[in-house]
């Protein structure tokens, strides 16, 4: 039978929040279970609200859940904004010395963490340790996990931490034992929600992780040699973690001065041949704009990390949205091919990583990851063996191989060797910086084959024929989209990027409703479109725009118009309960 | 004097620029530089912006990279992260590397980036015909600014010398040979080179023309100065214009500090096989 339990911890900025959310998602993943983990904070330091909730289950889940099953209030404020989340049966956690609960749905579940960590003998701020040992009585999960980790975070600050972080959190078990009749608070079995669960799960490790890290890991093993970049929400974390890995990989990661020149050293790092990226948000992207268009008129590869936020302008940086769809499509002056693909889950961050840089360099075009906070920033947990390796068991089904062979470069240069060369494919190879023989100029002008300027009218049409036509060359390496659920169904959803976790997450509670999921759209996949829309009683478009973006693509590549659309663009991702509401009444 | 032939360098483009332009004075330096460094077409890499200066792209058959406007010095530090053996030079005029894209000049002061920026200063911008640069004296009238200029001009050797990089110095489009002994130097120097070439502008510039610079430059005789004696040389007279080198520094070079290239160049490094083996193990 499927156990799955909701546990958020709120509290203000710098109360440690995120760290103790991961300790958490990781007992429940180190006991076997899968998570997702979604986390809320406003642009502050400190003070405001944070939140971090995780949903454990003994089966995959792919997204948070509204419905909250154990509050943990750090502060007060996190009581009566989390109201709405609240049920009859929820538990509160809460520090009676620091506050009152005076009204609330639910039961509260007074704890004197300050009081009990110092009783044994650690000091106030190890408040969390001694709530997650609490979390672990309610739940009934062993302290092992907490214990081993414990040690693997604290290990390097001595015994003595580690003996008495221990200690917090076996006294918030101890608390949780001998204070409160958990299974009747939880109104569930003696048993607890999560007691019992697969032998092989235990064995199997997973990782938990999220998408700034996945594509940091893709980028690595893909033989990323530069990163430029420059601090912007939510792609920060993927700018920190290269930067920790640069000299153990040999990768230069700069954090540079603006991201201009972020995005103009990695197209002259590109232009040498290194595998180079940038990554940025809106605004960064905005800036970066003109570089688009450079990497796109010379024929320079060149992977670029778009991570969304909402807008228009600074907008909510901490907050998710997919307000950029047609940004990405369309940015910089004129026209060049590229490719935009919209990873929908941590396992995709990886291989849409991998495809970027394959189809960068030999496509030698822009290759933009478009994602979001949402996906960036929430922890998943996956198993090792579908996420990295191509194999039966693996999660990437496109048949792109990912391989580090280097693509479209001269192996020796011969007599008067032409950089632009016009060719069937429209690729044309090009040298490594200072190869013997094939001096050449890359040019943003428009140029001959021979790569010097030309005005001239014909052999201008026909570098913008040699441009275009790589994209269709390269459709015939894409593949189609997969849809997820029943081939015929009542309710047909079509979205992109991270809309997929939620809605697999109502598809579980609703076999009703199938999705299509789109994990790139541009060069836009037209046939697998047309097929899904024409098959569907009931096609509504799922996206987190006010505009609907993807329906205009939709309209405008295959001539469908969708009527029925889900839009949402008020900074958060799509919850599974909203969507199965929005089904019911369709 | 021999002769040394630099016709190995040229594109099959014959320069486009007006007769009597500086830029042919800095064409033939850069050329007379190559030949006496011994290289070959492909040793050297430079980079462009947009301008009259960046039309060369098209005159030189050596590897390059003609970028955006204001960002050849961009373009070219990651050409040369990725190859710091190689030689990069970035090549611009005082609008692009003075103005719209001076945030990278500071940068590259300030990492001491192993390349060399020659910068075409003829004090306007010329291509789009006439307006006013960053280096255009306070008053100037021009298309763009009939009653005058209201900013004071743009200190770009300062500004630069402050952040102590290896190699500041000054040129003149017209005293080729000292020219090329000063690009000459820019290059063999380990760290960012800035040379500021004075120029005229026979279309445009009708106030500093050869004979009014003839006039103000004469040559600094030491192969570089403090930087409190620098910044006196050029906060003189402003009818002293010095030209030679400016400064000297021996702070060590961006790359130098990097141990990803301490066994060799970036782009010669395999990415056959990257192992995450390691890497993932910190997630579980």
């Amino acid at each position: 039978m499927k156990k799955s339990i909701n546990i958020k911890i709120g509290g203000r900025a710098g109360e440690g929040i995120k760290t103790t959310g991961l300790i958490l998602s990781k007992i429940f993943t180190r006991s076997g279970f899968h998570i997702f983990s979604y986390d809320e904070y406003p642009s502050l330091i400190r003070g405001g609200h944070n939140c971090y909730q995780i949903y454990a289950s003994s089966e995959e889940v792919f997204s948070q859940h509204k419905k909250v099953d154990i509050l943990i209030a750090l502060d007060e404020a996190g009581v009566k904004l989390h109201q709405n989340e609240l049920t009859d049966s929820s538990l509160i956690l809460y520090d009676p010395d620091e506050f009152e609960i005076k009204k609330t749905k639910g039961k509260p579940l007074p704890i004197s963490w300050a009081k009990i960590a110092v009783e044994a003998g650690g000091s106030p701020i190890m408040s969390n340790m001694v709530a997650l040992g609490a979390i672990c009585g309610l739940t009934r999960l062993s302290l092992n996990p907490i214990f081993s980790l414990i040690k693997d975070i604290f290990g390097k600050k001595g015994e003595k931490i580690v003996e008495v972080n221990k200690k917090a959190a076996q006294a918030g078990f101890d608390f949780v034992a001998e204070n409160a009749n958990a299974g009747s608070v939880l109104g569930v079995s003696q048993d607890g929600p999560c007691r019992k669960t697969k032998r092989s799960l235990l064995k199997k490790k997973q990782l938990v992780v999220t998408g700034n890290e996945m594509i940091g890991l893709g980028a690595i093993s893909a033989g990323l040699k530069y990163f430029a970049g420059y601090p912007m929400t939510p792609v920060s974390n993927l700018l920190h973690f290269l930067a920790s890995k640069a000299e153990d990989y040999s990768i230069i990661v700069n954090h540079t001065e603006n991201e201009i020149g972020a995005i103009n050293t990695a197209i002259g790092a590109s232009a040498a041949g290194a595998r180079a990226m940038t990554a940025t948000s809106g605004g960064g992207f905005s800036l970066m704009t003109e570089g688009l268009g450079l990497a796109g008129m010379s024929e320079t590869p060149l992977v670029i990390v778009e991570g969304m936020r909402p807008g228009p302008s600074s907008g909510m940086p901490t907050w998710t949205g997919q307000g950029d769809l047609l940004f990405m499509v369309y940015a910089s002056q004129d026209e060049f091919p590229r490719i935009v693909l919209t990873p929908g889950s941590i396992n995709e961050c990886f291989s849409s990583t991998r495809k970027a840089f394959y189809f960068a360099e030999k496509y030698q075009m822009p290759a933009i990851i478009l994602t979001d906070k949402y996906l960036l920033e929430s922890h998943k947990s996956c198993s090792l063996a579908k996420a990295f390796h191509q194999n039966k068991r693996s999660a990437d089904t496109s048949g792109v191989k990912f391989s580090n062979k280097r693509y479209s470069f001269i192996k020796k240069a011969d007599n008067n060797y032409l950089r632009y060369k016009i060719t069937e494919t429209g690729i044309s190879p090009r040298p490594f910086l200072g190869q013997k023989g094939a001096a050449c100029l890359t040019n943003s002008y428009e140029h001959g084959e021979d790569s010097l300027v030309t005005e001239e009218a014909l052999p201008r049409k026909k570098q913008v024929e040699k441009r275009m036509r790589k994209l269709e060359t390269l459709k015939k390496e894409l593949w189609q989209p997969k849809v997820f659920g029943k081939p015929q169904a009542k309710i047909s959803l079509i979205g992109w990027g991270s809309t997929l976790g939620s809605v697999l997450e109502a598809t579980k509670q609703n076999e009703n409703i199938n999705y299509l999921h789109l994990d790139y759209v541009w060069p836009f996949p037209k046939r697998a479109v047309k097929n899904f829309l024409e098959n569907s009683k009931n096609p509504i478009c799922i996206e987190g725009n006010a505009t609907g973006q993807l329906a205009k693509l939709i309209a405008q590549e295959t001539g469908i118009l969708i009527k029925e659309k889900l839009l949402k663009y008020n900074g958060r991702p799509f919850f599974p309960e909203e969507i199965l509401k929005f089904a019911k009444f369709a | 004097m021999t002769k040394i032939q630099t016709n190995k360098y040229n594109s099959k483009i014959p320069p486009t620029w007006c007769k009597g332009c500086g830029n042919f004075g800095i064409f033939s330096a850069l050329k007379q530089a190559f030949a006496k460094l011994g290289f070959t077409p492909d040793d050297v890499c430079l980079t462009y912006d947009v301008g009259c200066s960046s039309n060369m792209a098209d005159f030189l058959a050596t590897y390059g990279f003609h970028s955006l406007h204001g960002r050849t010095i961009s373009t070219a530090i990651g050409l040369h992260l990725a190859h710091h053996q190689f030689s990069i030079i970035a090549i611009g005029g005082d609008g692009g590397i003075y103005g719209e894209g001076v945030e990278h000049l500071i940068e590259a002061a300030r990492g001491n980036f192993d390349i060399t920026a020659i910068v075409h200063n003829n004090f306007l911008y010329s291509l789009t015909t006439g307006q006013k640069s960053p280096t255009a004296q306070k008053g100037l009238k021009s298309k763009s600014t009939p009653f005058g200029v209201l900013e004071v001009p743009f200190e770009a050797l300062k500004t630069a010398i402050i952040h102590d990089p290896s190699f500041v110095a000054r040129g003149y489009a017209l005293e080729t040979a000292h020219l090329t002994d000063l690009i000459i130097k820019g290059i063999k120097t380990k760290g960012f080179s800035l040379i500021d070439v004075l120029q005229p502008c026979i279309t445009f510039n009708k106030r500093q023309t050869p004979g009014w610079y003839k006039k103000r430059l004469y040559k600094l005789e030491k192969d570089g100065y403090s930087q409190n004696e620098a910044l006196k040389i050029l906060s003189q007279d402003p009818n002293k214009l010095a030209i030679g080198v400016l400064y000297r520094s021996d702070r060590k070079a961006y790359h130098e500090h990097l141990p990803q290239l301490s066994d060799a160049p970036l782009i010669k490094q395999s990415i056959e096989k990257v192992g995450i083996e390691k890497l993932i193990k910190e997630f579980v």
